[in-house]
Formats: C-alpha cells, sequence, structure tokens
C-alpha cells in the first residue's frame, strides 16, 4: 500500500512542479548548461579555462579580452608606455563595484599583489602573467603606474587575464572567496551564489560601466556528460549549453525550436615529434634510427595528413584547417603560410629521398579524453601515415597518464592542444617551440631548437612597437613552420546550441558569457 | 560484544592501511597530478616550484609517511584542484549522494518485495511471469542507457519531469535534504528510479526465492495444517524467513549504492560525491581519492556491522560471540 501511494505521490509531485515551473520562466532569467565546474570563485586561483570564464561574468580586468581575443579597454580606458620599462594605466572614471565602492587605483595595486597570495597552492597559478613587474604604485587615484624589469610589450595582454577585485580583498585568501565572501568584482552580473559542481547562481549588475546586462538572473549548471547536457535543453532545463558534441549537431540544428551558433576557435590541434634523439622509443628506421629528426620526413607526414576529410568526417565540419599556429586576426599570423595540402604521392617521394622509401616504424600516442574526438583524429591520422606507406600504430590514453608520459620524453610522436590564451603569437610559440630550459619550453615535447627562431621570438617579446612586434612574430612563426617544429592539422571550433530564441556571440575562447547572449527579436 | 566489536575495529584498521598504501602507490605510479593541472604557458622551473610545493618532489614512502602523519590526525590532506580539505569536498557533496541512495533503496524494497512475493507465491500466473521477465530487463539493461531513455522519455518527450539537478532543497538539522519539497521531489525520482531498476530485479529474484524456498518447509506446511490464516502465514513465517538473506545483499547493495552511484550522478547532474571521484581520478588528485576510498572503506564495515547486528533481530539462532571460536 504504502508503496504504491508513495509511487503516485512523488508522480503528481513532479506533474505539479512543472506545471508550476513552466509560467515562472520569465524570458529576463537565463539558464545556461555548462561543461566543466570551476573549482574555486576565486578569479586569480587557478589558470583554467572554466575558472576564467566564470570569473569573466563577474570580473574585470584593466583591458578585457574581446570575442576575438583582442585587447579592449575595460577598468583602464587608455594605457601607454611612458618608457622601455614604464607603463601608466588610466582608470575608467564612475566605475563601481558589486558592493558600491568606488574603483580606484588602490584597488588595482592590492589586486595585481594579491595574486601572489592566491598562488599558494595553485595548481597552476597566474604568477607567470604578472612576473616581469618589479612594482605597481597610484600615482593618483586614476593612474597606476607598473615597471618592469625588461621591456614587456606584453604588460596589457598579461594583465588581461588579471581580475580586478576591491582593496579590501587584497588579503582576502581563497577559500572565503570559495565560501561566497568577497566575490566581488565590477562585471555585468553580480556573484549570488556557487554550489560547487552544481550550480552557480548571478544577478544583473544595475550599475555596470559598459552595456547594461540584458538579464536579470542567470544561472549555470553543470553538465560533465555531453548527452545530459544536450538533454537538458531539448527538455528546456537550459536555455543554452556549451560544447555541443560533434554527434549531437545535426540533431540540434535539425530540432525544431533549438539552434547551433559554431565559432572558430584559437585552440590548434598539432602534432609534435621527437626531432632531438638519434635513437627514440618510438619512431624507428631500419637501422634503429630516428627518422624524425629528418626535416624531409616531417614535411611529408604533414603532407600524409588530409586536414579537410578529419574535419568532415570526424569533426562533424566543425573546424579549420590549420597551416600555423595562430588564427588569421592574431599577431604573428602570416598569411602566406598556407596549410599543407593532401599529396601522399609528394610524401612518398619526401620519405625516400630523405633515405625511407619503405617507410619506417613509428608508434603515435595521443590522448582519449582531453579534446574533443581525440583519440578518433588519431586514429585517422595513422590511417593516412600508413596509407603514404609509414608502417603506424596508434596507442591512445587518458590525460592523467598521457600528459605525465608525454613530459617525461617517453614517446616519439604525439598530439596536442594549444590555444592563443594572450591573444598573439608568443603565447603558443614560446611554450611549444622554445629551446628547452628551466625557463623556457616547458610544453617543447619535441625538443625542437634553433637560435633563429630564438632570437625572433625574444624580439617579438622585447619590442614595444606593434607592427615591428608583429613582424618578429611572424619571422619566427615562418622559422618553425618551415623547419615543421611541429606540424599544425586544424583548429578547433567552439559550438553552442541554444533555443532559436536566443543569440549567441561566439568566441575564440570558448568562454561562455551571459552578456553574449541576446533575446533573439 | 564488546570483544567482537573491538576485534571488527581491529580490522577496520588493517584494511584501510592496506587500502591507503595500495591506493597511494598506485596513483603515484600512474603519473604526475602537476602534468594534468599546469597551464601550458607555465615555464619548467615554474613547474619544478610546484612539485615542490605540493611535496611531489620526495620520494614516495616519504609522501606516504605524511599522509599517514596527517591522517592520524584526522587531516587528509587538502584537494590539488580545490585547495580545500578533501574530507569537507566529500562531506560537503554526501548528502546529496545519500538521499539518492536511500531513495533508491526505498524503491527497491518497497517496490521489490510485494511483487517478488507474488511472483513466489504464485509462481505460474501470468502477472509472475510478467513480473520475472521485467527483472531480467532490469538486471540487464545498462544504467546509463536506461537513464538517457528516462530523459528523452519523460523530460524530453512528454515534459512532466526535470532532466537533472537537484531542485530546491530544505536544511534538516543543517543539512540539505530535497525529499520535502515538490520541486526536490520531482528531481529525485528519475535518477532514483534509474539507479532502483538494478535493486527492484535483485530484491524481486531474492524474495521469490525465499519466498517459494520456505513455502516447501515443514514450518509453513505445520502452520498451514493448524489452520492458520493464509495472511499471517504469508507475513510472519514466510516473509520472516525470507528476510535473512535480503539483509546480507541489500546492506551490501547499499554501501554500492552510495560509493559508486556515479553513473546515474553523471547522466542526471546529480550533485553527488560519485562525480567528485572521477574528477579525482582523471586530474590524479590524489588527496580526494584517497580520503574518498577511505570513507567508502569505512561505510563498507560499519553496514557490514549493521548487517550482522540485524541477523540477531531476525533470526533468534544467530549469536555474536566475543570469544575466539
Amino acid at each position: 500500500m504504502i508503496s504504491k501511494s508513495s509511487v503516485a505521490m512523488t508522480l503528481a509531485a513532479g506533474l505539479l512542479s512543472t506545471c508550476l515551473a513552466a509560467p515562472a520562466a520569465f524570458a529576463a532569467d537565463l539558464k545556461i548548461g555548462i561543461a566543466g565546474s570551476p573549482t574555486s570563485m576565486d578569479p586569480q586561483f587557478y589558470v583554467i579555462g572554466t575558472n576564467s570564464a566564470m570569473a569573466r561574468n563577474i570580473f574585470d580586468g584593466l583591458v578585457n579580452q574581446d570575442d576575438r581575443q583582442q585587447l579592449q579597454p575595460a577598468l583602464a580606458t587608455e594605457w601607454k608606455a611612458v618608457d622601455d620599462t614604464t607603463w601608466q594605466f588610466k582608470l575608467r572614471e564612475g566605475v563601481k563595484f558589486h558592493d558600491g565602492s568606488d574603483l580606484d587605483s588602490a584597488d588595482v595595486v592590492a589586486s595585481i599583489e594579491r595574486v601572489k597570495l592566491a598562488s599558494e597552492n595553485s595548481p597552476s597559478s597566474f604568477m607567470p602573467y604578472v612576473k616581469g613587474i618589479s612594482s605597481v604604485t597610484a600615482i593618483d587615484p586614476m593612474t597606476v603606474e607598473f615597471k618592469t624589469e625588461t621591456a614587456m610589450p606584453l604588460l596589457p595582454n598579461n594583465l588581461s587575464r588579471i581580475a580586478i577585485l576591491p582593496s579590501e580583498e587584497g588579503t582576502t585568501p581563497s577559500s572565503e572567496l570559495n565560501a561566497g565572501k568577497g566575490v566581488i568584482g565590477t562585471g555585468p552580473y553580480k556573484f549570488v551564489s556557487w554550489i560547487p559542481d552544481s550550480t552557480i547562481e548571478l544577478s544583473r549588475n544595475d550599475n555596470y560601466w559598459g552595456k547594461a546586462p540584458e538579464w536579470d538572473n542567470v544561472t549555470f549548471k553543470v553538465f560533465a556528460d555531453s548527452s545530459a547536457r544536450v538533454a537538458s535543453l531539448l527538455s528546456g532545463d537550459v536555455d543554452m549549453i556549451e560544447q555541443v558534441p560533434p554527434a549531437n549537431i545535426g540533431t540540434l540544428e535539425t530540432n525544431k525550436g533549438t539552434a547551433i551558433v559554431t565559432n572558430s576557435s584559437n585552440r590548434v590541434m598539432y602534432l609534435h615529434m621527437d626531432q632531438d634523439r638519434d635513437v627514440s622509443p618510438f619512431a624507428k628506421g631500419p637501422n634503429g634510427e630516428n627518422p624524425l629528426k629528418d626535416v624531409r620526413v616531417r614535411h611529408g607526414l604533414s603532407l600524409a595528413i588530409n586536414r579537410q576529410a578529419i574535419i568532415d568526417r570526424i569533426m562533424d565540419k566543425q573546424g579549420v584547417p590549420a597551416g600555423q599556429l595562430v588564427p588569421d586576426g592574431y599577431a604573428g599570423y602570416v598569411e602566406s603560410l598556407k596549410p599543407d595540402p593532401y599529396d601522399p604521392k609528394k610524401a612518398k617521394e619526401l620519405f625516400a629521398e630523405a633515405g625511407y622509401p619503405n617507410g619506417f616504424d613509428l608508434t603515435f600516442h595521443a590522448s582519449n579524453d582531453r579534446y574533443p574526438n581525440d583519440s578518433l583524429v588519431a586514429q585517422a591520422i595513422g590511417q593516412m601515415f600508413t596509407r603514404a606507406g609509414i608502417n603506424t600504430k596508434i596507442v591512445t590514453l587518458p590525460k592523467s597518464v598521457y600528459f605525465s608520459r608525454a613530459s617525461k620524453l617517453e614517446f616519439s610522436f604525439i598530439m596536442g592542444g594549444a590555444a592563443v590564451e594572450t591573444g598573439e603569437a608568443s603565447g603558443v610559440l614560446g611554450p611549444l617551440l622554445e629551446t628547452y630550459s628551466a625557463n623556457s619550453g616547458a610544453g617543447n615535447r619535441g625538443r625542437y631548437s634553433s637560435a633563429a627562431f630564438d632570437e625572433a621570438l625574444q624580439r617579438g617579446r622585447s619590442l614595444l612597437d606593434a607592427d615591428a612586434r608583429n613582424k618578429a612574430l611572424q619571422e619566427a612563426m615562418t622559422i618553425a613552420m618551415k623547419d615543421e617544429g611541429v606540424i599544425p592539422v586544424f583548429f578547433l571550433a567552439h559550438t553552442w546550441g541554444l533555443k532559436d530564441s536566443l543569440s549567441y556571440n561566439g568566441r575564440t575562447d570558448g568562454y561562455t558569457l551571459a552578456e553574449n547572449v541576446h533575446a533573439a527579436n | 560484544m564488546t570483544a567482537y566489536l573491538l576485534r571488527r575495529g581491529g580490522q577496520t584498521i588493517l584494511t584501510l592501511l592496506v587500502m591507503s598504501i595500495l591506493v597511494f602507490v598506485g596513483v603515484y605510479l600512474v603519473g604526475n597530478p602537476v602534468d594534468v593541472m599546469i597551464s601550458a604557458t607555465a615555464t619548467p622551473q615554474e613547474r619544478a616550484d610546484l612539485i615542490m610545493r605540493m611535496g611531489l618532489d620526495q620520494p614516495v614512502w616519504v609522501q606516504y609517511w605524511h599522509f599517514l602523519k596527517g591522517a592520524l590526525s584526522g587531516d587528509l590532506g587538502n584537494s590539488f584542484l580545490y585547495n580545500r580539505p578533501a574530507l569537507g569536498l566529500i562531506f560537503e557533496r554526501m548528502p546529496a549522494t545519500l538521499e539518492l541512495a536511500f531513495s533508491a533503496l526505498f524503491m527497491g524494497l518497497v517496490v521489490g518485495i510485494p511483487l517478488g512475493v507474488v511472483a513466489g507465491l504464485r509462481p505460474s500466473r501470468p502477472e509472475s511471469r510478467g513480473i520475472m521477465a521485467f527483472s531480467i530487463l532490469g538486471f540487464s539493461l545498462p544504467t546509463f542507457w536506461v537513464g538517457l531513455m528516462m530523459i528523452l522519455l519523460f523530460a524530453v518527450k512528454l515534459d512532466i519531469l526535470p532532466a537533472s539537478g537537484r531542485g530546491e532543497t530544505v536544511d534538516v538539522l543543517g543539512v540539505p535534504v530535497s525529499f520535502l519539497t515538490l520541486d526536490g521531489l520531482s528531481h529525485i525520482f528519475l535518477p532514483a528510479l534509474n539507479l532502483a531498476l538494478f535493486k527492484i530485479s535483485l530484491v524481486i529474484r531474492l524474495t521469490r526465492a525465499g519466498v517459494s524456498e520456505a513455502l516447501q518447509s515443514e514450518y509453513v506446511r505445520f502452520a498451514r495444517a493448524k489452520g492458520i490464516s493464509e495472511w499471517r502465514v504469508v507475513f510472519l513465517h514466510v516473509l520472516k524467513n525470507t528476510l535473512i538473506p535480503l539483509i546480507t545483499v541489500v546492506g551490501l547493495e547499499l554501501g554500492a549504492l552510495i560509493a559508486f552511484a556515479v553513473v546515474t550522478e553523471t547522466i542526471f547532474s546529480w550533485p553527488g560525491m560519485g562525480k567528485l571521484i572521477i574528477d579525482a581520478i582523471t586530474t590524479l588528485d590524489r588527496p580526494v581519492i584517497l580520503a574518498y576510498l577511505m570513507i567508502t572503506v569505512l561505510m563498507f564495515t560499519v553496514i557490514n556491522l549493521i548487517v550482522d547486528l540485524a541477523y540477531t533481530l531476525v533470526d533468534p539462532r544467530v549469536k555474536i560471540d566475543g570469544g575466539s571460536e
């Protein structure tokens, strides 16, 4: 008896609540399904996309990156390099924090100094973005001066990553922000509540300095499982989702009431080759030597890849073939560097020229849970190599195992994805291709090393003149691509699924920001 | 009785110790968490500093010793990703998982036992065959598929239940629970049913087997010969004897429900602790993995103990003996 009535009650309860909930969904409230939970509400704690994306709803930097990651005035309206190592930032007048206090230069100084505090116990801190700053001083209430150790043309780019908090929070540890205390920014939405791995609630900031926010309340719900994310959009639990899996793009496009927004991304998928060791564990020519040291072999491998086919068949057309490491529109992009064409015949010729007419043995390692369809892409590339005469084996591993082993150089040929977080080329050229040392080339798992490249890159980092800097970065990019330091494969695309009553301005960094969602008229 | 409890306590501590060593060494061998967590722009020097700050540069036995010292004072370390005590993270998510597990168990029992009794009493009737066929489905359909189908049917097509999340909660003694609100009930119904499906089938089969066995027994025949009402025979004599195996299995299943409800939690985005362990494993967040498994071991031990004690209530023949056998 108990069983029947309780089940009936539960069912009735469900029916009732959905009936009640339906008319309550006002147009001015927005629910967004996101793929990963932030691990902290401290915007200066951990350099990871999920945390930074959420922080951008609540906080601003002195400078913000726009949808294409180009720098735009935010809390600072203008900035200039006074001399090689001095920068001045003029603050915007009349900006109010969510607690009602006014923004002044003391807040900026305290926020920059707080980065060190927030870096304690951080799995990946923001310190790299503020290193090289020797002092920050408030010259007057509306002017901040930065002194740097050496010329740092990228200071504004780096500062676009640092959130500004009120000076009262300058000594607030991450733990208090995580408990919801002191999550105070200047952004379009105010922090209301956070349940880790579940929901984040925000509300409109009526005093926002920019364009008036469109939504009264915004709720972010975390759906780690991509099918669950799609289902919650279809069922109307949320109005919009991010990271639509390629397999579901067609469903959401054809389904009545939902639509897809795609946007090119700043993340390039690339292949890294051991070009340092004479004998490499997983790339062996007939005499046991490492064939990947020969630039002709590396070029041949690039020609053996049918980039368009990978995008069309595996990524469901969501991507763009890559011939370099940054997309068009970013400093360092070289117009003349086109993606290598698919030319297996030429590839075979190059292999023969390098002394491998019958190919060689290659084991290709890739992750299987880090990038969209990563293991499928690796398998496709492996098959293309085999067709070009390289005896290729594919091994895919979970990221927890893969990255550790790749860093220990246990592999010979690997696939990775790199995002240009600073909006210009040095942010990806440096980690991937600069000669490995204690202070450079952390992600250079192929140990590519070129003095000419290093010199051009270093020049690109230190020139204050934007045009000259762009030229130097282009030079570095060209050298590395001619050397096949890495093989760029394609740029991923970001996809959002949403109700067709909404529109979204996609971003190259893939962030899902409430201020980019509009009611379509 | 005291000696018995002491002995069980000693066994538990030994199990915890062995488990922690296995997990510690296992995670150490898998890889370095820093490589998964650190941003691509950090220099090798910054990477090395981080490894040192986390103590990961020490030999594994030194790291274990630090862990053990902390554990003895109740500190299982801070999560690498969240920079908060691992135990706190788990306890924060525990109410949601416990609620889901007990709801599923409740459904399993209130649906499973009556159906099992019906199937056991009249095995050849069509409804009994139907019940058994359902239990085979419940056993064999994979949880994640059933979960997705439920969402598709109830949330997308019929649009009568929400697809995910926990719904509105109210605090009871400081613990947030959702089964006291209509919104909360509507949210918990599908995930709990999804999780319960397997349990219902299990309980049906166990109850049916127990009932049909008890029906053959001397005491049931004698009771019937005495002219006791069928009601009383079934509920007092048959059902009570069926309960013994049921208690054992249900006890163990409860532990599994709590510790490994992760598939259901993921599909329905239930903010429980199952998701935490999966995230911790993929990022090698060792303090969380260790704390989670230690709590799991502890939980299973306590449940087993309760099961043993429950036997004595149901079956007077079972005695708990403190001395050495």
